[in-house]
């Protein structure tokens, strides 16, 4: 048996795919993606290469690959298992790919590859990646198809295989929605990359993320309108500690508020959020509403906590959380530790604070801060340059005078508890751009990894906790504009350069991309058990799942049905053109084959000059059906043949003609 | 107990061997079971289903619920391939005992048929590409061991189509016997020359065919006739299209006998090896079967084959 080429050929298109997709993973190893692309082309430049010198080859490509995947891949490590696992299939795929030679391997391949695929499929989730996994999916598929298809023109295959795929995908839908699901026996750790905010404030960390155009969160709005874009704050985590350089978030165990109560489902409006992953183990929220699930608990320090960090998207709720919500954890009281300032440290910020604190009201100090930013001439910058190690504060804010939002809020906070005021610094994320989906419908915030910020929150006698954004002062425009904008009223031409605006309609295109993601996300990626049963329970009642076994079988019984029906009722059944024409050829004419008999046996009783015609057209018609194909004549001949078919019909419409065509015929 | 398992298998057995004329494929004949790449598809879907599960992510679980709607779904298809394919015996070309031979068999379908594997019981395997609709014809090979009228025994025909997953087979015999010619072995013949004068009693035919030997005469030439033996010079020279005949040098007459010394088939087999000589060297021959039949002087291609086939059953 000859090799199957276009089987490979599928299945090397499906290995290149899948490449793509794990090359946005951090999961995936280096050595994974540099040896992919290098078997596939090895497999495509020279499909024989391996069959020639089997051992030779399996001895210096498979087995020294395998081992340092091995060597490399921390298999020890338990949390890191799938991950191992997931890179020793990859490597394997591609591997199987360079020696399969028969089409039982060839199969296997196949199945393989869709085995990496589903691999891959723990690690992105997103839309684009799963478009890409679903195409190398279908490549497999398609390889199988094309073992058995036989001789088939390539767009008939890809037209089976599409109908293949198509009539399955109610079931696959069905089975999705109806199947039970089952908890995890054990616990795999998936979860992607992440970029994002960490748990403490290193001058120069935030800044180095506004150049990041990668999606952090998304929210969507259940029954309240969007907050207007100045109130568009977004807190993921307080820091506390302040060491006179970095402030961190506080390492004790947090004080965590009563878990939200099973009633607060129902409770509107809501908040939705779907957050990206941070390795954070907590998450942003604007201060209002209670956490769905109940495994995310809210903090004294105004925080959203759950036990694992984020390592994958998570999608979670907020209910209750309408502009007018209250937040309790405002009023909670500082602590000691929301006035330490290491004394040593920063003297002339001391100086300076120490001046404000003799001012009687906490918010006098802060005013009278607000009027120091404004009158020393700060600008706004990217690029602020580096702080020195000891005293950097005071370098900032009486030498060099420029900075970005991190720089802003930790001299402030720092300043605020120097004159007395607890304070502590918010970071999260500012802003977000509004999407309308193309067709109406609920529009989604979309915020930015370059939309994340750093602000102060002090603590006001009366108030609670009040937040105050000192980058506000400095450059205005800031809480209602997009970064860019604003480092264009007040940052430097260079600002402007490391964060060049795409185009209006790139990024029109780049916000449907996102609606559709953020869909994709909440719809299928995000549908778990309790949202299965909560739609069972829609769909029909209170006991839903005592039918669900029910349910299951015979819908898929009934799709299986409607889907063989489908495929039986787009079979080409009278494919062949010519045995078409010809027949209504000869039964117009008046002659009938016998079954089983030779063509040019009807045609004895014909009579020249019409039996002669019929005869040239006999022979034409028997080359192109029964020649080996390299004899065979072209599309074109075939046409020709078609139309003088046609020709030869249409002559004995005509009723002259006909009666002639009658008479000729022997009787 | 045991005479009910001896009727049990006979009644399997009769059943497997169906032999009429036409054979047409349907529920009640056709078999299937997973293949072996179905199991391990099964296997690989579990792998898929637990990966999604415990890693919470709906990917691999997508996946592994396309995996089970294409099992599903092939377990018809597989069938589909084949319901309805009508099998038919066409008339097999004769050929030599130990070698090759293809046996045709009609396949009449309505629709288009994915590709089809023919094996005759321990016979090498055929593979059918995309069957068209209407008739077509598949050649699935066997090897006959010997001479006479025989038939290749019992067909199996499957199709994995579309996946792979299934197998879904059917067993026919087809009853129409083909001819095997004995096997050409080298080997001693008796040859005997026999006086001229008979020659009148056979064939005016054979001698006009033409010995190779002595030119006779120039005939206007008829086309039938090809061009080996076309005058080119006299053509050539504006005379026309003639024909050269031939005498042969026929003082005597060859005739060919087995062997009494030998087994009978052996002596078959190697006058098959010398009836197939002289054919080449286009030299005529008459030939005497043991069991008394005569194969009459002459010689061409219709002679031959009816000497092989004198021999065939013989």
């Amino acid at each position: 048996m000859t090799m199957p080429t276009l089987p490979l050929r599928l299945q090397a298109a499906g290995l290149a795919l899948l490449w793509l997709t794990l090359l946005s993973l951090s999961k995936a190893e280096p050595l994974v993606l540099v040896s992919l692309p290098a078997l596939i082309l090895l497999r495509l430049w020279n499909p024989h290469l391996v069959q020639r010198r089997r051992r030779l080859w399996a001895n210096a490509i498979g087995l020294p690959l395998i081992g340092a995947c091995l060597a490399v891949l921390p298999l020890a490590d338990r949390s890191a298992w799938l991950a191992g696992f997931s890179n020793l299939l990859w490597l394997l795929a591609g591997l199987k790919l360079l020696e399969v030679e028969q089409a039982g391997a060839v199969r296997r391949c196949g199945l393989l590859l869709l085995l990496s695929v589903g691999a891959a499929g723990v690690f992105a989730q997103d839309l684009g990646p799963s478009l890409l996994q679903g195409g190398a999916a279908l490549l497999a598929v398609g390889s199988l198809l094309a073992l058995e298809l036989g001789g088939g023109s390539q767009r008939g295959l890809i037209r089976r295989l599409l109908l293949l795929v198509g009539v399955s995908l109610p079931l696959v839908v069905a089975l999705f929605v109806l199947a039970p699901r089952l908890g995890p026996i054990w616990l795999l750790q998936g979860g992607g990359s992440s970029t994002g905010l960490s748990d403490q404030l290193d001058p120069g960390s935030i800044a180095s993320l506004a150049r990041s155009d990668a999606p952090a969160m998304r929210l969507q709005f259940e029954g309240m309108a969007p907050p207007p874009a100045a109130q568009r704050y977004w807190r993921v985590l307080s820091l506390t500690a302040f060491d006179g350089r970095r402030w961190s978030a506080s390492r004790a165990e947090p004080a965590l508020a009563e878990p939200t109560p099973a009633s607060a489902a129902e409770l509107k409006p809501q908040l939705v959020v779907l957050l990206e992953p941070t390795n954070l183990r907590w998450l942003a929220w604007d201060g209002r509403g209670l956490p769905l699930p109940a495994s995310i608990r809210r903090s004294a320090d105004g925080g959203l906590w759950q036990p694992d960090p984020v390592r994958s998207r998570s999608l979670y709720r907020l209910a209750a959380a309408g502009p007018q919500a209250p937040q309790p954890w405002r009023a909670v009281a500082p602590t000691p530790t929301d006035l330490e300032i290491p004394p040593a440290s920063n003297p002339g910020l001391q100086a300076l604070a120490r001046g404000w604190s003799e001012l009687p009201q906490p918010v006098e100090r802060v005013e009278a801060a607000r009027q120091w930013f404004l009158a020393q001439g700060f600008r706004y910058t990217l690029e602020p340059g580096l702080l020195p190690t000891e005293n950097g504060l005071d370098a900032f804010l009486f030498e060099q005078k420029e900075g970005f939002c991190e720089h802003f809020a930790s001299a402030f906070s720092a300043l605020m508890r120097a004159a007395g005021v607890p304070a502590r610094v918010v970071i999260g994320y500012q802003g977000g751009e509004w999407v309308k989906p193309l067709g109406g419908g609920n529009g989604h915030l979309q915020v930015r990894q370059s939309d994340a910020h750093a602000w102060s929150e002090v603590w006001l006698p009366g108030q609670g906790w009040t937040r105050v954004d000192p980058t506000a002062w400095v450059v205005p425009s800031r809480p209602e504009q997009s970064l860019y904008d604003s480092l264009g009223s007040a940052g430097s031409a260079d600002d402007q350069r490391l964060l060049r605006e795409s185009p209006s309609w790139l990024q029109w295109l780049g916000g449907q991309w996102q609606a559709l993601d953020l869909n994709w996300s909440l719809w299928v990626m995000q549908f778990d058990q309790a949202r299965q049963e909560e739609l069972l329970r829609q769909l029909l009642g209170p006991d839903a799942s005592r039918w669900q076994g029910a349910l299951v079988l015979i819908s898929v019984g009934v799709l299986v049905a409607v889907a063989l029906l489908v495929l039986q009722w787009l079979r080409p059944q009278g494919h062949d053109r010519l045995r078409h024409e010809l027949e209504r050829c000869l039964s117009r004419l008046g002659l009938t084959v016998a079954p089983g008999a030779p063509l040019e046996a009807c045609l004895a009783e014909l009579k020249a000059p019409l039996r002669e015609q019929l005869e040239l057209l006999l022979v034409a018609y028997q080359k192109q059906r029964f020649a080996p194909a390299d004899l065979r004549g072209s599309k074109r001949e075939q046409r020709l043949l078609i139309r003088s078919l046609r020709r030869l019909r249409a002559l004995d419409s005509k009723p002259w003609i006909s009666t002639l065509g009658r008479a000729w015929r022997l009787r | 107990m045991r005479a009910q398992l001896r009727q049990w298998r006979h009644q399997v057995e009769r059943r497997l061997s169906r032999n009429g004329e036409r054979l047409r494929l349907s529920l009640g004949n056709l078999y299937i079971l997973p293949s072996g790449f179905g199991g391990l598809w099964l296997l690989g879907t579990a792998v898929l289903y637990l990966l999604g599960i415990n890693s919470s992510s709906n990917s691999p679980l997508l996946l592994a619920f396309l995996c089970t709607g294409l099992f599903l779904l092939s377990l018809f298809l597989t069938q589909f391939n084949l319901q309805g394919l009508e099998l038919a015996v066409a008339d097999p070309a004769p050929g030599f005992a130990g070698e090759t031979l293809p046996y045709p068999i009609q396949l009449h379908s309505q629709c288009e048929r994915h590709l089809l594997r023919l094996a005759f019981r321990g016979q090498p395997l055929l593979l059918q590409p995309l069957v068209a609709s209407g008739i077509s014809l598949a050649q699935p090979l066997w090897r006959p061991s010997q001479r006479g009228l025989q038939v290749p025994g019992r067909l199996k025909l499957y199709s994995k189509a579309p996946l792979g997953l299934f197998v879904c087979w059917s067993y026919w015999q087809p009853p129409l016997p083909q001819l095997i010619y004995p096997a050409p072995v080298a080997g001693p013949v008796i040859e005997r020359w026999l006086p001229l004068q008979e020659q009148h009693a056979t064939s005016q035919g054979a001698m006009e065919a033409g010995g190779s030997d002595d030119f006779r005469e120039l005939s206007p030439h008829r086309p039938e006739e090809g061009l080996q033996r076309v005058a080119w010079k006299q053509l050539a020279r504006g005379r026309g299209w003639l024909a050269k005949r031939f005498e042969a040098e026929a003082t005597s007459q060859l005739q060919l006998s087995a062997d009494p010394s030998l087994p009978l088939d052996a002596a078959l087999e190697h006058l098959c090896a010398r009836v197939l000589e002289l054919n080449q060297h286009n030299q005529p021959f008459s030939l005497l079967l043991p069991n008394g039949r005569e194969v009459a002087y002459g010689q061409g291609r219709a002679h031959t084959d009816a000497a092989l086939r004198a021999l065939a059953l013989a």
